[in-house]
């Protein structure tokens, strides 16, 4: 017999919905999160929201032919990438000088760290999303998976849509144009 | 060994060459320092990225994403059916628009005398009584804003 799927709001579907939407928030939640704060900064929040919306509304249709990270990842790279594309494009909607700097705050508060390791390290935590934010954003986006969020190059490529071989040249472009950047906190 | 190609320099740093491969490479690091270099700098790199914090979510803010998500997913349920309500409210009046226009234009056409405002309503009328056995509400709700215009 052929399964039939009834979708009743309220009923047993939607509530198992909820029960799997709320699983799933607070198993990823804080990746996703992390994910995407990476990507555009203090801007993640009203996207992160928007992002765990269309996982919210996608759900009845994922049927687990990807693993659920990737599936998560490819939704939030995408509209990350949206995102940024469209501020590149529009111009209207650049990080304010305050909330780069707190950005740059939030990201150096490191526990325990004394006043003085604390101004270092805002200087290169700031150093570092300067550079990051001047890579084109298929550049940042591999970058960001690979070296901050600790993906596999088979992983990316599945969730980018990319084939291996171009992971790979555009990380190693993102890396080289990072390296030149960040020479003086480099050994050489 | 010729020296390899930098994205196998990057492959070795992330863990993904096969073990054959990465032990052929690692050795020509030992015997190659533009490469053994190259292999360091990428290390630093990846270390200076990875030592970035960033703030985590904790048990309010997650219950806070889950209730707000799903607080919008309900409002643009909402949204999209009250846009489904204006279109329907819409073609029915061009729908309503449309048969009166038709009626004026077979009552005033060329040859015939003018009819008087209520004539006009009464043939309106007439001709609403055909389209609302098949339109029904639609129809009802056209005829109610003609009326409205024709009052004024
Ligand atoms: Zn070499």
């Amino acid at each position: 017999m052929a399964a039939v799927e009834v979708t009743w709001p309220g009923g047993a579907a939607a509530q198992d919905r909820n029960a799997r939407f709320e699983e799933i928030v607070r198993t990823y939640g804080t990746r996703v999160h992390t994910l995407v704060y990476r990507m555009v900064g203090s801007e993640a929040d009203d996207l992160v929201q928007e992002v765990f919306l269309q996982v919210y509304r996608s759900l009845p249709r994922f049927r687990g032919e990807a693993k659920l990270t990737t599936w998560l990842y490819r939704i939030a790279t995408n509209r990350c990438l949206d995102h940024l594309r469209r501020r590149r494009r529009t111009q209207t909607r650049f990080l304010s000088l305050d909330e780069y700097a707190q950005d740059c705050v939030l990201e150096a508060a490191q526990p325990g760290a004394s006043p003085e390791a604390g101004t270092e390290a805002l200087d290169l935590t700031r150093e570092i999303r300067r550079c990051l934010t001047t890579l084109p954003v298929e550049l940042r986006t591999v970058v960001v998976l690979r070296d901050l969020e600790g993906l596999e190059y088979r992983q990316i490529a599945a969730v980018l849509g990319w084939p291996l071989g171009t992971v790979q040249s555009r990380l190693h472009r993102a890396r080289t144009l990072l390296k030149q950047q960040l020479s003086p906190y480099l050994e050489g | 060994m010729r020296c390899p190609d930098p994205v196998q320099l990057e492959a070795l740093v992330d863990g993904e060459l096969p073990a054959d491969r990465a032990a052929g490479v690692t050795r020509h690091l030992e015997e190659c320092p533009a490469c053994a270099t190259q292999v360091r700098r990428i290390r630093q790199l990846v270390a200076l990225l990875r030592q970035r914090s960033v703030p985590v979510l904790d048990e309010l803010e997650v219950a806070q994403l889950v209730e707000s998500v799903r607080r919008k997913a309900e409002v643009k349920r909402r949204l999209t059916f009250a846009a489904w309500r204006r279109s329907l409210v819409a073609a029915s009046l061009v729908l309503a628009l449309g048969t009166g226009a038709l009626t004026w234009y077979r009552l005033n056409s060329p040859g015939r005398r003018p009819v008087a405002p209520d004539a006009f309503a009464l043939a309106l009328l007439h001709e609403h009584r055909r389209y609302e056995v098949a339109l029904g509400a639609a129809a009802d709700l056209g005829f109610n804003v003609q009326v409205a215009v024709l009052g004024q």
